[in-house]
């Protein structure tokens, strides 16, 4: 099959459910507790987003997913710009290489 | 102007980690067999990270184009939320600008567009992040596809945690600043974790961010501890 047509067909089925909010947003109206639900979604997305999916950084090794991540929080909780947190993330990872 | 300008600034750091993980899926989609073209317009067009890393893994194993779409659409059902949360604060924004915002409302865009303060215009704050993190989504995808077999294996792999890198930085500060967070945050790393188990991990992801964010409402508001620790 063309490769074109598997991405049309994939932005579709993208695309669809990030823009069917737009066209329903106006009329929407939310009541207190949805609204409460809402705002606690950006919350819960990057929990999910992050864990277990960090463990499997390397799909064989679990700890070297264990290690970036513990690095980049402990550099993340001293405010580390986010540049900084993704290299030392990284490093930390490429120095745990040469031990496992 | 202002805003979209903030929205870039805002997003700048962020593009880091988009161009690490779109190298990683340039480098993955040659080696898979797409060629450079093939791999950036993917980027283009789809631009959703994790499903078009499935489609890759799928064209492998998977006949019909059919079930690899249907794989793409259940990874990125989560979209459907997060841009319900985006498009409830741009109320009273053109139709057209909705329309064409959602394009791109992707894991970061919804991440650094939802966890910052309202802006004066947040179409165009919100514009100027999806502006660079698509361009930095297509560029690293473009740079991965050039540099084929001139980076080792487990540097690919310790570059994969720069996506994680980027969201554990963008959720810490609200970690830092309150309790019901933290155990919201735990809870659906919890039921993540559980769920991930059982079904395709989009719609696990899906599920646990809905049911995390349920949790939450039972939680009574903890300002007061923001307070105690007197600031």
């Amino acid at each position: 099959m063309n490769i074109y047509v598997l991405i049309f067909l994939m932005m579709l089925v993208t695309y669809i459910p990030r823009a069917l909010p737009a066209l329903t947003s106006e009329k929407m109206k939310l009541s207190p507790y949805w609204e409460k639900f809402l705002s606690l979604i950006p919350y819960t997305a990057l929990s999910a987003l992050i864990f277990p999916g960090v463990l499997s950084v390397d799909p064989t090794r679990p700890i070297i997913g264990v290690v970036g991540g513990l690095t980049a929080a402990a550099a993340a909780w001293y405010k580390l710009p986010v540049v900084l947190v993704i290299a030392l993330a990284v490093i930390a990872e490429l120095l745990l290489y040469l031990v496992v | 102007m202002q805003s979209f300008q903030n929205g870039v600034k805002k997003a700048l750091p962020v593009c880091i980690g988009m161009i690490s993980v779109g190298i990683s899926f340039g480098l993955a989609a040659r080696q898979y067999g797409l060629s450079v073209m093939e791999a950036t317009m993917m980027s283009l067009i789809v631009v959703a990270g994790s499903s078009q890393f499935l489609a890759l893994n799928m064209l492998q194993q998977v006949t019909s184009p059919l079930i690899i779409v249907a794989g793409v659409f259940f990874i990125n059902i989560r979209h459907l939320v997060m841009s319900t949360y985006v498009m409830n604060r741009l109320k009273g924004t053109p139709l057209y600008k909705k329309l064409l915002l959602a394009y791109v409302v992707c894991d970061e865009s919804f991440s650094l567009f939802s966890l910052s303060r309202k802006q004066p215009d947040d179409a165009a704050y919100l514009g100027g992040m999806n502006l660079f993190l698509h361009l930095s989504w297509v560029l690293g995808t473009w740079l991965g596809t050039m540099l084929m077999n001139l980076v080792p294996l487990r540097m690919m792999d310790a570059m994969s945690v720069a996506i994680y890198a980027t969201f554990i930085s963008m959720l810490m500060p609200s970690l830092k600043e309150s309790l019901r967070v933290v155990a919201i945050v735990l809870f659906t790393a919890f039921v993540n974790t559980l769920l991930t188990q059982t079904m395709p991990g989009g719609t696990a992801i899906v599920l646990s961010m809905l049911i995390g964010a349920g949790f939450g409402t039972l939680l009574p508001d903890d300002k007061p501890v923001r307070g105690r620790a007197g600031k």
